[in-house]
């Protein structure tokens, strides 16, 4: 793993790392993925996975609106403020 | 101070009420935990909350958790339980800055079983950042420290909770264990580890990290003390649809049928990654089963050696998921304006730790276009290799017994430079999790430095009571032979 590779995983993830936090990044997952590489060796087993259950889908009592907004970082009406999604920075 | 539901039990028979007995749990708690660090927070209020939370309203589908006969069968008994499950009124950080000041609306399925069977719960308990690690050194908060000795680490990631039992402030406490995360912490304070199979109990409320690994499971000073914490937590739960239905065990009457001529596996891989000192203290171990009339044979789990890799490459995929919920928009910390992506970054870059960064990343790598095939996809072929393997073992014989750890608890500071060198105290504690099997974790010896060694029991699906039948017998024999004391 270089610099670059660890720079586009963090944008799919989500994250922005120092160049301290990227130098070790770099270091930490190519030692992990190395050791990781035993797993070539692995036999092949087939995965018939079976589905999970879901559970019926049936109207009952919810969490309170209140509940929920007492833990939220802005809310207005009902609904949870965030910054725009078109025309902010980027 | 109750140590243990027998001296709960002792307690309520002298006529203390369950009141007094938590409360000594609080006062213990207060007395010692400044040097441990084992708890984020203590239920300040304890004893309102306490006295509010003692009489629960009645609970759907109680029921069925085998409470019908006893409607109070964890009265007086004080529990402790890791802040990454829900408590309603207590603060759930998960150990982590991204959700510090979240106040959840709810409580866990298995937390209020237990209340509803009389349990009080009296803290949340320190942790690594999100369950992910085995020191307990990766808490945003603060490091914990083992009771048994204050300049090593409790493990991990459960390790407040490990703590507050063997420090005695406790008699209980609940964890999560998604690759050893209650077994290996419980083997390094020198305390019981159990971790039932995947679907016993409900997850609802224990905020995921690796949803196919995942389990809550119980720290008490003997086996038999998880027995009827089991049986109340245990069942299906309609809001877990992955948990089971099937009936739940009595575990405490089955508890009398133990070793005696039952078959135990000894898994040659493991022996063969021993040193001299561990594989004295489990040579023991062994010797103690034999004694107590089990046979013990060897078998083969080849891929016991690389289960550490598929479980970096499985927990962490699951793990760079179920962490995608933390953006800063319905809870936690927010940071950063501008847009919303620019928001979502700056939130989860302040927010996260340096060992979840390092967790989403790897999920998001061994996920994403390109290399999920030769990450992720090779290490679920793997995962059911594995669990074919120890299928196949369990079919020959009982159950699987290895040392818990490799070797006794480290330093602080001294695994936190090498990630690999953390993740590999996991080693034979991962193979259940990858199979969803049950296991326990017994103390079992010391080590030279004094340090507590554990022996784990790693069962069939479902098979919890042998677990507990078993490891109380042998707990019974350690104590007939008379504890090296440190």
């Amino acid at each position: 793993m270089n610099s670059d590779e660890v720079r586009r995983v963090a944008a799919l993830a989500r994250l922005e790392l120092s160049g301290s936090e990227l130098e070790a990044m770099v270091r930490d997952l190519s030692r992990i993925l190395e050791y990781v590489e035993q797993l070539s060796d692995a036999p092949d087993a087939t995965i018939d996975e079976p589905a999970l259950p879901l559970r019926e889908d049936l109207p009952a009592a919810s969490l309170a609106t209140e509940a929920i907004e007492r833990n939220a970082p802005s809310m207005f009406e009902g609904f949870f403020v965030v910054p725009p999604v078109l025309g902010g920075e980027e | 101070m109750t140590r243990s539901l027998a001296e709960v039990r002792e307690a309520l028979a002298k006529g203390e009420s369950p009141e007094a007995i938590v409360r000594r749990s609080v006062d213990a708690i207060r007395a010692k935990d400044h040097d441990i660090g084992a708890f984020l927070h203590v239920a300040d209020r304890a004893m309102d909350h306490g006295e509010r939370r003692m009489n629960p309203p009645p609970l759907a589908g109680v029921a069925d958790g085998g409470l019908r006969m006893n409607p109070q069968p964890l009265g007086g008994v004080a529990i402790a339980v890791k802040d990454n499950i829900v408590v309603a009124g207590l603060p759930a950080t998960c150990g982590s800055r991204i959700l510090d000041g979240y106040v959840p609306p709810d409580t866990a399925t298995a937390v209020a079983r237990l209340e509803a069977a009389g349990a009080t719960v009296v803290g949340k308990t320190n942790l690594d950042e999100f369950a992910m690690g085995s020191s307990t050194e990766h808490s945003a908060f603060h490091p914990t420290r083992n009771p048994l000795d204050l300049e090593r680490v409790p493990g991990g990631s459960s390790g407040g909770s490990a703590a507050a039992v063997a420090a005695g402030m406790v008699p209980i406490a609940l964890g999560s264990d998604t690759g050893g995360s209650v077994r290996q912490p419980a083997a390094y304070c020198g305390v019981v580890g159990l971790k039932p199979t995947w679907g016993r109990v409900s997850r609802r409320g224990l905020i995921a990290f690796a949803s196919s690994l995942d389990q809550i499971g119980i720290f008490a000073r003997s086996a038999i003390d998880c027995a009827p914490v089991l049986a109340a937590m245990a069942g299906r739960d309609p809001l877990d649809s992955t948990s089971s239905d099937r009936p739940v065990d009595d575990y405490a009457s089955l508890a009398g049928r133990g070793i005696d001529g039952r078959r135990f596996g000894v898994i040659a891989e493991a022996l063969a990654l021993l040193g001299s000192e561990e594989r004295r203290g489990f040579d023991e171990a062994l010797d103690a089963i034999r004694k107590k009339g089990g046979v013990v044979e060897t078998v083969t789990v080849p891929l016991l050696t690389q289960a550490v890799a598929i479980y970096s490459i499985v927990a962490n995929a699951e793990a760079s998921a179920n962490l995608a919920r933390f953006d800063g928009v319905r809870y936690g910390e927010r940071a950063g304006e501008g847009s919303l992506s620019s928001m979502y970054v700056t939130t989860r870059s302040r927010g996260f730790g340096a060992e979840v960064k390092r967790r989403i990343m790897l999920g998001t790598f061994a996920l994403s276009a390109g290399y999920y095939e030769a990450y992720y996809g090779r290490a679920q072929r793997a995962r059911r290799a594995l669990a074919a393997q120890l299928a196949k073992a369990l079919a020959s014989v009982d159950m699987l017994v290895t040392p818990t750890t490799p070797g006794p608890a480290f330093r602080l500071g001294e695994k936190l430079a090498d990630p690999l060198d953390m993740y590999l105290t996991d080693l034979f504690t991962v193979p259940a999790n990858l199979a969803g099997l049950p296991a326990i974790a017994i103390p079992f010896g010391h080590a030279e430095n004094g340090m507590p060694l554990s022996v784990q029991l790693m069962g069939r699906a479902w098979e919890e009571a042998s677990l507990i039948a078993c490891a109380e017998e042998i707990e019974t024999r350690q104590k007939a032979e008379g504890r090296r004391q440190k």
